[in-house]
């Protein structure tokens, strides 16, 4: 712990100037571990939404959340924090685990058993229902999205669902910003032409964002 | 985004839920963060590869399924063996060390892992192993355990005659698909890679199995996954090697 750190006020947030992703990552690399957990703080929540917005599994969900930041601390030495912050890099790190099939290596990589709670998840006894019905209008909409090219609906989900700009979507995915316009054009379009001949055309842009889309993405 | 396509709102996280998990994590942070002498390891940690990090077997899921009973049928020699995997405890799905399966006895592969000290880190102790095969033979899961009638008692069968053959065969296939697209110094696209893995699969006799074209195409150069199951050859496009 560095003395006069701020997040050593933890939970004061309110009162304080936050350090930045890329303070709190340069901390995190001296071994930090405060700022790690902060960052993990910072941004699980929306990871976790979007880990489940690909899988239609909160239950899963929740530990690619775990496993992404193992993933994101493993390749420390690859990643380049900038003042777009680290979370268009966590994106990458979890669309790179999906394609990877990373369900069927769960439990049987040691180091990702160690960060995956070893009792079952509860079953969120307040709102079990409203998250099964989560679970089953996500499997539909994915029925939908797996029509596209893996590769467009990665950027779709990371443009109209998570709200990232055109840049960021480029950075999470290590691609260039035309390729980012180009896929999304085309998701667009390929979905307006399954909606349409689904009898589900609603008249607007069945894609997501009509306008440039917020610029931060937490 | 219309209605058809809107997902359902965010939800937090449940909060003891979301405090256990940054625990385990900030005591992985710790643990490795004190052996930062090492090296960063590979993003798949302890998924160890008989090669350079490009191939990604696909250890089939049905065999995650801990506790799962499979089928006691004594599977052919014909059969592709994908991966022998090192278990920590005398469990399906315990955790541990992968390897690809080339032939050599599997409990041998695993003295060898657990006396580097793979296992479990920092310990170099071998415990007795016991072999069983799972997933219809295109897994080999050596426990830890004295227990002869393990693989009975876990509704495994024992490993298949014709073990180190089909083993064997099938790390010859891998490693002329390691030859073709492991290479540091050329990169392979889409359709250039399809045809070659076509050949390569021809050329070992895997003649049934079906080449996919995964995402990651965008990325300069192929690589590729196995799914013995589904006799598949997933090509994906990956970022150009490190280094080259």
């Amino acid at each position: 712990m560095h003395d006069g750190n701020p997040i050593a006020s933890f939970g004061h947030r309110a009162l304080m100037v936050e350090p930045s992703d890329e303070e709190l990552w340069a901390r995190a690399t001296e071994g930090d571990e405060q700022s790690f957990g902060l960052l993990y703080r910072r941004h699980a929540h929306t990871l976790y939404n979007f880990c489940f917005r690909r899988t239609a599994d909160w239950a899963f969900a929740e530990d690619l959340t775990s496993i992404v930041f193992l993933e994101a601390w493993r390749q420390r030495g690859r990643v380049q924090v900038d003042a777009r912050g680290l979370l268009p890099w966590l994106y990458g790190v979890a669309t790179n685990l999906l394609r990877r099939r990373v369900r069927q290596r769960l439990r049987r990589d040691a180091a990702f058993a160690r960060v995956l709670p070893t009792e079952k998840a509860d079953d969120f006894s307040e709102d079990v229902a409203a998250r099964l019905d989560d679970e089953q209008r996500m499997r539909e909409i994915l029925g939908l999205m797996e029509r596209l090219p893996l590769v467009d609906q990665e950027v779709l989900v990371l443009f109209a669902w998570q709200g990232l700009t055109y840049e960021e979507t480029a950075v999470a995915l290590g691609i260039p910003v035309g390729t980012v316009r180009s896929r999304l054009s085309r998701a667009r379009y390929r979905l307006r032409e399954l909606t349409t001949s689904s009898g589900h055309e609603q008249g607007d842009d069945p894609s997501g964002h009509t306008a440039e889309p917020k610029g931060g993405s937490t | 985004m219309n209605d058809l396509l809107t997902p359902p709102p965010e939800r937090e996280m449940p909060r003891d839920r979301l405090l256990l998990r940054q625990e385990l994590l900030m005591k992985e942070f710790v643990r490795t963060r004190d052996r930062a002498d090492e090296p960063a390891p590979a993003p798949t940690g302890r998924f160890i590869r008989s090669r350079r990090a490009v191939a990604l077997v696909l250890v089939p899921a049905a065999f995650l399924a801990a506790g799962a009973a499979y089928a006691l049928t004594r599977p052919s020699a014909s059969q592709t063996v994908e991966a022998v995997v090192c278990e920590l405890q005398p469990t399906p799905g315990s955790g541990g060390v992968v390897t690809g399966a080339s032939g050599q006895d599997p409990t041998e592969v695993c003295r060898e892992q657990w006396a580097n000290g793979n296992v479990i880190a920092g310990s170099t102790e071998v415990p007795p192993l016991v072999a069983c095969a799972a997933a219809e033979g295109h897994v080999i899961l050596v426990f830890p355990s004295e227990d002869t009638a393990l693989c009975e008692r876990l509704g495994l069968p024992p490993v298949p005659e014709g073990y180190r053959h089909a083993a064997g065969q099938f790390a010859a296939m891998r490693e002329d698909l390691f030859q073709r697209f492991g290479s540091d110094t050329r990169c392979v696209r889409e359709d250039e890679a399809v045809q070659i893995a076509r050949q390569v699969l021809d050329a070992h006799g895997y003649r049934d199995w079906k080449i996919e074209v995964g995402g990651g195409f965008d990325h300069p150069c192929a690589s590729y996954a196995f799914d013995s199951v589904n006799k598949t050859l997933t090509m994906v496009g990956d970022r150009r090697p490190e280094g080259s």
